[in-house]
């Protein structure tokens, strides 16, 4: 199935907030940068936050084995 | 049931426990405890970060996954709550000094928030479906990259 640029984008930004070695200071604007990415998606798809948070969230961990990236890092 | 005695009783009463717990929180000479309380606050999210990428993302997960997940992460939501709240008791710079900002405690609630959307929000399994459809199966001059098996 294909995913849409943009949720690839949405999926990438939640990864980077995953990161167990994300600095504190990094997660607001990290937070804000995903929320504007989700806003515009739920225009494009005429849907709510919940709504589309809910849809691509099972898609996530596809995405990150079709991007071949670690599960989660080790340090922790 | 709820009967009409508990809801008379003064919501003070009700939140008693809570009031105490927020007024240690907000002592002046707990700045160093809140900071304690974000540092662990931290390091439980991630915990529930490893396990969830291993239980819901790796694998389609179980009744009790779900379960587990919605109590741990409404959990986390409630805690940062918490803290939010003894955070905007003390002055900022104050509290940054001890690496507390409440920005960040704010952002992080956030990702929470979306957390509990994403895997328990109300939603109709006929809606979610008719919006899956629109999303991965759209029309080949939409942007499309990474196409999946």
């Amino acid at each position: 199935m294909p995913r849409p640029n943009l949720i690839s984008q949405i999926h990438e930004l939640k990864y980077e907030l995953r990161r167990s070695r994300l600095k504190v200071s990094e997660i607001p604007r990290l937070q804000a940068d995903f929320d504007d990415l989700v806003q515009q998606a739920c225009e494009e798809y005429h849907c709510s936050k919940a709504e589309l948070l809910k849809a691509i969230a099972p898609d996530f961990g596809k995405w990150v084995k079709d991007e071949r990236l670690p599960v989660i890092e080790k340090d922790l | 049931m709820i009967t009409d005695v508990a809801m008379d009783k003064p919501s003070s009463n009700h939140w008693e426990f809570v009031q105490n717990l927020l007024h240690d929180l907000q002592a002046e000479e707990d700045r160093e405890q809140i900071a304690y309380l974000f540092g662990q606050w931290r390091l439980s999210i991630k915990a529930f970060r490893r396990v969830e990428a291993h239980r819901m993302n790796l694998t389609p997960p179980t009744e009790l996954d779900v379960l587990f997940h919605r109590a741990c992460v409404t959990d986390l939501i409630s805690f940062g709550t918490l803290i939010e709240i003894a955070a905007r008791g003390h002055d900022p710079a104050e509290l940054s000094n001890h690496g507390v900002k409440l920005e960040f405690v704010i952002a992080i609630i956030q990702d929470l928030q979306n957390t509990l959307d994403e895997w328990h929000a109300q939603v109709s399994s006929a809606k979610l479906e008719g919006l899956r459809d629109r999303i991965f199966n759209a029309t080949p001059e939409l942007n499309l990259t990474n196409t999946r098996a």
